[in-house]
């Protein structure tokens, strides 16, 4: 987990300039609000602060406004994250096939708990709600890899398997 | 042609901006506003490219 | 021409199981033969069969390879392709044929489908406009464009087709509200929030057919006055996403989309919306909130999104599904046809995501009116691993439970209302005996629990006290009066929350109560789970009678709880064993049992 120290010394490098360019061709349209937040998401890896408050400059969008509608979704992540991001399918039939087992033996290996990222940077976990390969329940996603009919002990070895 | 939208012959009034109104109809059983087995025949071909059987062309 | 056609399952259920790696490999060996020009190689939409992905279909052939790996392409190249004789191996079997199967005819999981919305999926290169136009496609949006408005409202009606995303309000209702509202601006949007967890109805559909929801839409636009649509699609859904973009452009580039469409008086422009990541964002208040930009909250209705909708406007609202039966009913003399199957107050079709316990997952498209047994068991093929039925759970977090005695219910909307659970989007999950219905309920409460917007205090402060207590009966601290609070708070919620995702959170809760009042019982007065689910409340236990010592479980275990020489009778100790279940998934001769906690008697596997 980065402390707070570690995300301001980040945030310093945060080159506005990229942002403009994302931002540029929704000025003046505020219902694009999301989709540009989810532009300046993909450029950084998350919402950098110095960015969210560009963004409400440039759109003439109150930062109380940008923040509740950022906080509001769950695709929006306020801190850096991973290289890789693990998703765990908490969807109805991964739940009942083993997925909070899977979760578990994850958080014992990275020490971390679901929604936080390792020190290294490496890896995120977090939860999604369905990624419909229900067929292979339990699933993860790491990026954009699926490995579905899990089980706790098979964990290690696929984490393993990530440089 | 290629594709149901490329012009068959320079008889063929369709386009983008001034659309017939029987296009779809045409693409399958055209070409319908002139009469030419050539044309036609190249509306099957585009057809017989990807029908996996008979059963595949529903008008 | 080609000689054959070869399509490979390209939706997420197979490339989660591997097909991209399948058809690299076959391209390989094509191209080894020096023959890949004579075959057209199709990633398809999905033919619903996610259990034994990867799969590939040959035609005109017809025969259906499934569970295919990289190194089965040589075989399937130089038998099937080249020597003309089937791969017997490859071909699906199961303990519910006799032979191996070739396809639609032979294989059980189909014999009772019916496809309407599925119509193309599988069968056309879903990014291709002209195969969707071969198979009929747009030819209901050329006729909607000779009829009066209202007269293709009736038709909808008429045909008896009701809202596929939840509550199953009469569509061609809908539209006329929308038609009869004042004002020149109106919208089309199309809910492709598909958020219920084990639903992914709407993602096969959207990425194999999209012309079908596009051309729904415009018909929908033609029919209310609307000349701009908006299609509010999850994030988590690239694919499909990416496929609506490119039929989109394809149907800009044929005059199907923009102005003047097919020479007619009429405009439509065509949106795509990504959501980020919020459930209630389904409810259609919260959605449009969500176009606008802002926090995707509901609102009280009236007024109606039909009266006041996005940005202002009049709108219309219906999900992917629904969207996708529009072509079938428009089209020349489709509304005869389309009424033909379903029952008196549910027409045409269901398309369910059949996920769980059951042998056979993946999508099923079935008739209106047909059992829950014919639906586990015959499309299904029944529990996995020959376990007992215990329940399905119809409509997601929205929904509820149906219990063992009545598997003979039709599946229709209002036969599943009165049993308490709801058609909903479609999600079918079978539970066995190893679910515990106490977790089932604590897990779609918290996970409504997380979604709540917090706008409505019956809802935020509603579901968390029900949690608590769901919390406390899972952890074996619960009292003989937390049923009756759950109930009351239950009802409570129901009347007074604001939006459908409050109004029906309780809905597994109270359905479980209402067939599993015994379990609950069971878990609060003797604090036993019999599913081994909930952790505090069992214990796992070693049958000495029947344990061969193959040592697989002792390997398995994460904390070495379990000690035994090698084929001697194993034992677990109880104080290190963290009951995570791992041994059980190891144990060959199923011989690890569940036993109330200090007990050794009421044993049960």
């Amino acid at each position: 987990m980065s402390s707070e120290a570690e995300v301001a010394d980040i945030n310093q490098d945060i080159d506005l300039s990229q942002v403009d360019s994302i931002v540029e061709p929704y000025l003046g349209k505020k219902e694009m609000l999301i989709p540009v937040m989810q532009k300046v998401q993909e450029h950084f890896g998350y919402l950098p602060r110095p960015a969210m408050e560009h963004v409400a400059r440039r759109m003439r969008i109150p930062l109380s406004r940008l923040y509740g509608v950022t906080t509001f979704y769950a695709q929006f992540k306020m801190k850096p994250r991973g290289r890789y991001i693990i998703r765990v399918c908490k969807g109805t039939a991964c739940h009942i096939s083993g997925s909070p087992k899977i979760a578990e033996r994850i958080e014992e290996i990275l020490g971390i708990p679901g929604g936080e990222t390792t020190d290294d940077l490496k890896f995120t976990l977090e939860e999604v709600a369905c990624i419909g390969a229900c067929a292979l329940a339990p699933v993860i996603m790491i990026n954009d890899n699926p490995h579905g009919r899990l089980t706790p002990d098979k964990m290690k070895e696929i984490l393993d398997s990530y440089e | 042609m290629e594709k149901f939208i490329d012009h068959c012959c320079e008889k063929c009034t369709h386009t983008k901006d001034k659309p017939c109104k029987d296009f779809v109809k045409c693409c399958v059983e055209g070409p319908i506003c002139h009469e030419d087995p050539a044309c036609a025949d190249k509306r099957k071909a585009i057809i017989e490219m990807v029908a996996l059987d008979d059963d595949f062309v529903i008008c | 021409m080609y000689e054959k056609h070869i399509m490979i399952c390209g939706a997420t259920g197979c490339l989660s199981s591997g097909s991209t790696k399948v058809s690299e490999a076959l391209i390989e060996e094509l191209e080894k033969h020096g023959i890949k020009d004579k075959y057209r190689l199709v990633m398809s939409g999905c033919p619903g069969f996610c259990e034994v992905g990867p799969i590939i279909v040959i035609y005109p052939d017809e025969v259906f390879y499934c569970r295919l790996k990289p190194k089965d392409m040589a075989e399937l190249v130089e038998n099937h392709l080249v020597g003309g004789e089937i791969v017997e191996r490859l071909l699906y079997k199961g303990p519910d044929v006799e032979a191996p199967a070739r396809f639609y005819d032979t294989i059980p999981f189909y014999a009772k489908q019916k496809f309407n919305v599925l119509r193309n999926s599988g069968v056309i290169d879903p990014e291709s406009i002209d195969e969707y136009i071969m198979r009929g496609g747009y030819r209901a949006l050329s006729r909607a464009m000779e009829m009066e408005p209202q007269a293709i409202c009736d038709e909808v009606k008429d045909a008896g087709l009701r809202g596929r995303g939840g509550a199953g309000f009469p569509t061609g209702v809908k539209w006329g509200f929308t038609n009869k509202a004042p004002g020149p601006k109106k919208y089309i949007v199309c809910n492709a929030d598909e958020g219920d967890p084990g639903a992914f109805m709407d993602r096969s559909i959207l990425e194999g057919d999209p012309h079908a929801i596009l051309e729904g839409m415009l018909i929908a636009g033609r029919a209310c006055g609307a000349d701009e649509g908006y299609i509010y699609c999850r994030a988590e859904y690239p694919l499909a996403i990416d496929r609506l973009k490119k039929a989109i452009e394809q149907a800009k580039e044929y005059a199907l989309l923009g102005d003047n469409i097919l020479g007619y008086d009429f405009n439509f422009k065509m949106n795509i919306k990504e959501g980020a990541g919020a459930f209630v964002c389904g409810e259609e208040t919260a959605l449009l909130a969500s176009i606008e930009g802002k926090r995707g909250m509901p609102r009280p209705r009236p007024p109606f999104p039909a009266q006041v909708g996005v940005f202002g406007k009049p709108t219309t609202i219906n999900n992917v599904e629904t969207l996708a039966n529009i072509p079938l009913i428009v089209k020349e003399g489709g509304a005869a046809e389309y009424v033909k199957v379903g029952t008196e107050g549910s027409k045409g079709t269901k398309v369910f995501a059949l996920a769980g316990k059951v042998r056979n997952t993946g999508l099923c498209e079935v008739p209106m009116g047909i059992t829950i047994e014919e639906v586990i068991y015959d499309v299904g093929g029944g529990i996995k691993g020959g376990r007992e039925f215990k329940a399905v759970q119809a409509g997601g977090p929205s929904g509820g439970c149906i219990p063992a005695d009545l598997l003979d219910l039709p599946i229709d909307y209002d036969s599943l209302t009165k049993a308490g659970a709801i058609m909903g989007s479609g999600g079918l999950v079978v539970m066995d005996d190893r679910t515990c219905m106490v977790d089932l309920a604590r897990y779609f409460l918290s996970f409504t629990q997380k979604e709540s917007c917090g706008k409505c205090t019956p809802c935020r402060e509603g579901t968390k006290r029900m949690l608590e207590i769901l919390d406390r009966i899972a952890e074996g601290e619960g009292i003989p009066e937390d049923l009756e609070t759950l109930d009351n708070l239950a009802h409570n919620i129901k009347d007074s929350a604001l939006c459908g995702l409050g109004q029906t959170c309780p809905n597994p809760v109270l359905s479980t109560i209402r067939y599993f009042r015994h379990e609950y019982e069971e878990h609060i007065n003797e604090n036993f789970c019999r599913s081994g689910i909930c952790k505090p409340l069992f214990n796992y236990k070693i049958d000495a009678e029947n344990c061969t010592g193959c040592t697989a479980c002792a390997r398995a275990c994460a904390v070495d709880a379990i000690k035994g020489e090698k084929k001697e009778p194993h034992e677990i100790d109880q104080e290190l064993c963290t009951r995570c279940g791992s041994c059980i998934d190891k144990c060959r001769q199923d011989c690890i049992m569940i036993t109330r906690v200090g007990s050794e008697a009421d044993v049960s596997n």
